[in-house]
Parts: C-alpha cells; sequence; structure tokens
C-alpha cells in the first residue's frame, strides 16, 4: 500500500535537508529541486516501494537520485525549454559562474553512467559517506562498492576528456580558417 | 574551460560539489511545500508529527485556504472543487476514443515509448515503432503482435492475458472508487487536480484538467522483482480522435508470416472410444472458430447425443483450461442431469495427442461427472507454433495466507496412502506421505514393510485461479539411492484435496518443472495414525 503522510513527514523532517541539498547539487538549481522534492515525497505518498523497503532512508535518497537523473534526462530532451541558470559556489559572480559550468559538466557526464556506478559516486562522493555505508544501501559488499567508484571515476574522467575534444573542435576558428 | 584531466582534480571537484549547500531559507521554503503537501493528503499528521512551527504554518495555511480557494474557484472556472475522480472516470467513459503517448522506464535501460489508439469497445492498438504493432481485443483476450522488422505476425487466442491497459483499467473503475485527492499543481502551464487510486494492485497518480475533467497524465511507480524502478507515464491525449477501424484489423499485413496460437491448435475432430461402455461408445469434440461440437454416438453411428458450445480458452497458474459456455443441446437425449451452463477441463497436448484432465479445478463445473484423465486422438498439436514468451509462470514470491490455502494445508495434515497391486489383486508395494507443517516424508515400502525409499521435502501451496500448485524444494533422502544427502529441487504439481482423498496431478504444466512430463493424476486416501500419533494426539 501507498506510505502514510505521517511516516512521510518524519522522513521529511530527519532527512529533508540532505535530501534537499542534494536534489539541488544534482541539478544546480534551486527551483528544480523544490519542485523535484515536491515530487519526490508525492511519488512516495503513492508508490508501495517505500512500505516494502528494508532500509526506508537509503530508499528515499535512491528514489532522489533517480529524480534528479530522470529529470536532466528530459532536460536533455528538451534544452531549449530550460531557462534557471545553474547554482555555482563561489566569491564572485565570475567564480559561481565558472563553479557552476565546472559542475554542470560533471554531473551532466554522470548521466552516461550506469544506474548503479552513479548512485555508488553519488553517495560516496557528493553526500560523502563511507563506502561501508553504501554497501549496506545498495546491497553489495564494501569491496563491490570501492570497485564500482574506481569504475566509475575512470568512466567520468573519459566522457568528460571525449566532451572537452568535442568542445574544442566545435570553437570558432580564428579569421581566414 | 577544460575539464578534470586526472583523477584528483575530477576527485576535488566531485568533492566541492558536495559541499554544494542551498541557502537556508530556500531549504525552509522547498521543505515548507513538501510539509504543507502531506498535510493536505493528512491534516491530523500535522497536529501530531509536525514541530512546533507546524502548528503557526497551520493557522496560517487556514488563512490562506480561506482566501485562495474562491479565487481558484474564480480563475478556473466551473465547480473545480467538485471534479471528484468520478467525474474524471465518468468523463473518461464518455469519451469514446482515445490517444495519447505512454513511456515506461526502468532504470539502466532506453525509455520505452508507445503511441496507443483506443476505439472504446476495449479494442486498442499499441504502436511500438519501427511499424511495429500490437492489436487487442481485451473484451475477447486476443491480441495480435505484428514484428516489422522480422515481417513476422502472430495471433494470441489462447487466454493469455492481454497487454496491460492503464488507462481502460482506470475507466472501468467502480463508481464510488476510493481515491485520494493531491494538491493541485501545474503541468505544461495549466492547473490539474490530481488524485491517487488503487487499481490492479498498482496505485496509479491521474492528473486531470478541472474543466474537461479529462485525464493530462496518469502515472504508475513500481519497484520490480530485481528492484528496479519502473515508471509508466501516459500523457499526451487527444480524445474523440477519428480512428480508422482498419487500424484495429486482426488481419496480418500482406506478405507477412502469420501464426495463429490458441483455439487454433485445437481445430479439428477429436475422438476417443469410451472405455467399457455398453454398448459401445464412441465420443468426439470438434472445434471450429470459437465453437465446438461434443457429439456421443454408437459405433453402429447412431446418434445418442449432440452439443454445441462457445469455447474460451484460460491459461492460469501455467496451465491451460479449456471452458465451455452457452451449451446447448442440438440432438438427441439430455445428459444424465440436464445440460450443463458451463463446463471445464485442464488441457495439455502430448506425445500420444490431447490430454483432458477433469475434476481437478476449484469452482468449475467438470466435464465429467468424476476425476478422468482422458486421450483424444485428432489433428495434433502443430509444431510451427511458437513457444510462450511468458516468464514461468505465475509463481508467487511470497508465502500466501488466503484461507483456502490455510484449509487445504490443515486438511494435507497427517498420513496419505497409495497401494500399488498386481493383476491378482495382490499389494507390491505402498506409498506413504506424512505431513507435518510444510515438510513432507514420502516412503515407499515393500509388501512386506521393508523401507526401499524415504524422501523428505518441504513444500508450500499456491493459488491460481481455480487451480491449486503444490511446490516442493529442499529434497532429502533419508534412505535408498543418495540416502544423507540434500538435493535443491524445484518441482510442482496440482492437488486437490477434500479430506479423504487427495489428487496429485504432475505433467499438466506448460513450462514449469513437475516431476513428470505427461499428465498423469495419482489419488492418495487417508491412512490411520499410527498409535503413538494418536496417543500424542489426545489431550490429557
Amino acid at each position: 500500500m501507498s506510505s502514510d503522510p505521517q511516516g512521510l513527514l518524519h522522513i521529511l523532517e530527519f532527512h529533508g535537508q540532505q535530501i534537499y541539498a542534494l536534489l539541488t547539487r544534482l541539478t544546480l538549481r534551486a527551483g528544480v529541486a523544490d519542485d523535484l522534492l515536491q515530487e519526490l515525497f508525492l511519488k512516495l505518498h503513492t508508490s508501495t516501494g517505500l512500505a516494502r523497503a528494508e532500509n526506508q532512508t537509503a530508499y528515499v535518497f535512491r528514489a532522489a537520485i533517480h529524480l534528479a537523473f530522470d529529470w536532466r534526462r528530459r532536460r536533455r530532451e528538451t534544452e531549449s525549454l530550460q531557462h534557471e541558470p545553474p547554482t555555482g559556489t563561489g566569491s564572485s559572480p565570475m567564480d559561481r559562474l565558472i563553479a557552476a559550468e565546472e559542475f554542470e559538466q560533471v554531473v551532466g557526464a554522470m548521466q552516461d553512467l550506469s544506474e548503479l556506478t552513479r548512485e555508488c559516486l553519488v553517495l560516496r562522493f557528493l553526500q560523502q559517506q563511507e563506502y561501508h555505508e553504501i554497501a549496506g544501501q545498495l546491497g553489495k559488499t564494501e569491496h563491490q562498492v570501492r570497485a564500482l567508484c574506481h569504475k566509475g571515476l575512470d568512466q567520468l574522467r573519459s566522457i568528460l576528456a571525449i566532451a572537452a575534444g568535442a568542445a574544442r573542435e566545435s570553437e570558432p576558428k580564428g579569421m581566414g580558417d | 574551460m577544460e575539464p578534470a584531466t586526472d583523477d584528483d582534480e575530477l576527485i576535488h571537484r566531485l568533492h566541492r560539489l558536495g559541499e554544494l549547500k542551498p541557502a537556508a531559507v530556500e531549504t525552509e521554503r522547498a521543505l515548507e511545500r513538501v510539509r504543507r503537501s502531506l498535510t493536505e493528503l493528512s491534516p491530523v499528521a500535522a497536529v501530531v508529527v509536525g514541530k512546533p512551527r507546524a502548528l503557526g504554518w497551520w493557522i496560517a495555511a487556514a488563512v490562506c485556504l480561506g482566501l485562495a480557494v474562491p479565487l481558484a474557484w474564480l480563475a478556473l472556472g466551473p465547480s473545480p472543487a467538485h471534479a471528484g475522480f468520478d467525474d474524471i472516470r465518468a468523463a473518461m467513459q464518455a469519451r469514446r476514443s482515445v490517444a495519447c503517448r505512454q513511456v515506461r522506464r526502468i532504470e539502466g535501460r532506453p525509455d520505452e515509448t508507445s503511441r496507443w489508439l483506443m476505439f472504446g469497445d476495449h479494442r486498442f492498438r499499441i504502436d511500438l515503432g519501427g511499424g511495429s504493432y500490437a492489436v487487442v481485443d481485451g473484451a475477447r483476450r486476443r491480441f495480435l503482435r505484428v514484428d516489422a522488422q522480422a515481417q513476422e505476425a502472430t495471433l494470441f487466442d489462447d487466454g493469455r492475458p492481454p497487454p496491460d491497459n492503464l488507462y481502460e483499467a482506470l475507466k472501468d473503475l467502480p463508481q464510488g472508487v476510493a481515491a485520494q485527492q493531491l494538491p493541485q499543481k501545474r503541468i505544461d502551464g495549466r492547473n490539474v487536480v490530481g488524485f491517487t487510486v488503487s487499481v490492479e494492485g498498482r496505485i496509479a497518480t491521474v492528473w486531470a484538467d478541472p474543466v474537461a475533467r479529462l485525464p493530462v497524465q496518469i502515472q504508475t511507480d513500481e519497484q520490480n522483482a530485481e528492484g528496479q524502478f519502473v515508471s509508466v507515464t501516459i500523457d499526451e491525449f487527444e480524445f474523440e480522435k477519428k480512428l480508422n477501424p482498419d487500424l484495429f484489423s486482426f488481419g496480418p499485413p500482406a506478405g507477412f508470416a502469420f501464426t495463429s496460437i490458441g483455439l487454433d491448435e485445437l481445430r479439428g475432430r477429436w475422438e476417443r472410444p469410451i472405455p467399457g461402455s455398453n454398448p459401445p461408445l464412441i465420443e468426439s469434440l470438434t472445434v471450429e472458430g470459437d465453437h465446438d461440437i461434443y457429439l456421443l454416438r454408437r459405433t453402429d453411428g447412431t446418434l445418442v447425443r449432440k452439443l454445441s458450445a462457445r469455447v474460451h480458452l484460460e491459461r492460469v497458474g501455467d496451465v491451460a483450461i479449456y471452458n465451455r459456455d452457452e451449451i446447448q443441446l442440438v440432438e438427441g437425449n439430455s445428459p444424465p442431469g440436464g445440460v450443463p451452463k458451463t463446463q471445464s477441463f485442464i488441457y495439455k497436448f502430448d506425445q500420444k495427442g490431447l490430454c483432458e484432465v477433469s475434476g481437478l479445478l476449484h469452482g468449475r463445473d467438470s466435464f465429467r461427472p468424476r476425476i478422468a484423465t482422458i486421450r483424444w486422438v485428432g489433428p495434433g498439436k502443430r509444431d510451427d507454433r511458437p513457444s510462450a514468451d511468458e516468464s514461468i509462470a505465475d509463481k508467487p514470491r511470497a508465502p500466501s495466507d488466503d484461507p483456502d490455502l490455510r484449509r487445504d494445508l490443515e486438511q494435507m495434515q497427517g498420513r496419505w496412502e497409495r497401494i500399488g497391486r498386481n493383476a491378482q489383486g495382490e499389494v507390491t508395494w505402498r506409498m506413504e506421505k506424512l505431513v507435518k507443517g510444510n515438510q513432507e516424508t514420502r516412503t515407499v515400502t515393500d509388501p512386506h514393510g521393508r523401507v526401499l525409499e524415504q524422501q523428505t521435502v518441504r513444500f508450500r501451496l499456491e493459488k491460481h485461479g481455480p487451480v491449486r500448485v503444490f511446490n516442493f524444494f529442499e529434497r532429502m533422502n533419508d534412505v535408498g539411492d543418495g540416502a544423507g544427502l540434500n538435493f535443491e529441487v524445484d518441482f510442482s504439481y496440482l492437488y486437490r484435496i477434500d479430506g479423504t482423498t487427495l489428487l496429485e496431478a504432475p505433467g499438466l504444466f506448460e513450462k514449469r518443472p513437475s516431476y513428470q512430463t505427461n499428465p498423469v493424476v495419482y489419488i492418495w486416501a487417508r491412512s490411520e495414525p499410527r498409535n503413538a500419533e494418536k496417543t500424542a494426539n489426545t489431550p490429557p
């Protein structure tokens, strides 16, 4: 059956800030994270998965990651409709813009990873969880999680390198080229 | 800007991303919005769970709602507040044709997008892309699948479930079905009202236009058996679209290879002499279209009875069932007890022909007055029939607490016996099964009582409509070949129990492993408990 709102309010009170922060990191847009947070809890209310989950907190975070990358996938399909600029960190507007662009590249590249590898990287580096914690949440061994993170970093590096190559090729050439 | 070129830089960038924190005011605003939505779903919860500020919010929300509701009412037009799920359902039923898009998402796989056309009488068409499509007649449970790439068309008319149609399932929900209203939201720039409703074991979220009262988006989210998130979204609705009836034809496209599965494999005349009948009788069953003709006649050709019926095949619990209804006496004598309204039996093709097993189905009238395993001789099974593409059918993942199964399990407890005799009627072997809880010990002895074999298995019972299944596993050989060894087995058979008789019928599944290939029914009789058991069961 669906999850009761009271249980969801508990989850919201205890983990809401972290989930919202995670959604912000993955979307890099406060407004989108705001919408996704609401959508997440409505989905949790209407789906039967949470009630059946052994580790409800892990389930909620995995659902949030899934939702954020689902949004990214939809956004990639309708790129021109997005207007809100990404959010970065830094002291000056230029610093923030550069940071936001860097983050956008990394999170965008994560879209091309497998679901499991992506979850491992997000939980390890964005949520800064220990390997054994991630292993417990994903039903894997600590060794497997380490291997997945290592493989994920390798894949991310390749994707980013390819993207950089493509970007250089598409740069406008100088006069007379 | 250069991307990360080594792990350190990449990890550094990821860590910095992990340190990114939204502003406190934005966080609080987002959390408050969700709190508000959740408390709208359950106002009591806000008082019980919320932090002290929730009460203040509750008062503020009440004031806001006092202003917002009339304004929203004015903005949205005719009585949106009264657009309950029943109104949505009624509006769906009032529309004949519907076109929409369905997107099925499973994590780690590409999206599956299909276009659906519904004709309004449970006929619908699913365009799968690349020219492939399916046409479904939900009322008759038949569907045509066309594979454009392979240039093949297959008509499934064997009672297997057609593809799910979430829209039709919602439309067919009964009036007054329980639905929970969700907070309003906007989709593609327009206000929508939302409901969650349980449909065919899933929970669907329906977002609808409050004025037209028709769905804008329908969504379900589930986890499949592998723990993956599976979401189905239906949108891009067009109602009352003029649809070409030719799109819903069950005829295969010109030039495509065509296969028909179902009644087609039974088509023709099946016949058998009735053993022991005096005068000798022959019965035949001729299947044509969706009807059959049953003839009972003497060997000299004299007709005893001719019955006609409509045939409906069914596949449940990995078992094929032949159902007859609209049974009519066409000629000859009425059968003893009158013409039945319906009849059902399990059927299966084997090497010898068509095998009919009557008397195993629960809640169905049998084709025979008693338990029977009957072989018909006839046109035989078509060899060009492709195998069913379902997974091994319907094996439930969790134990059932069904009251029928609890009753069956209670009745099964204790000792059961089968005895083998030779032509002279002498006992050649005895087989006994002792059921204790969900464990069965089966012992084979010779006529002198020496134990030849003994095996113990664990089992569970399953119920699939009229079919009951005994599934056993974890076999321990106590005596005989492999004594002392454990075996990982997973075998099943059909059963039926009535307190004093236990029927055990292996070999009737389409795909599921059984311990015998060909259909057979064994009859176990209740045997007396041993003295020690009698004593143990006697209250002090």
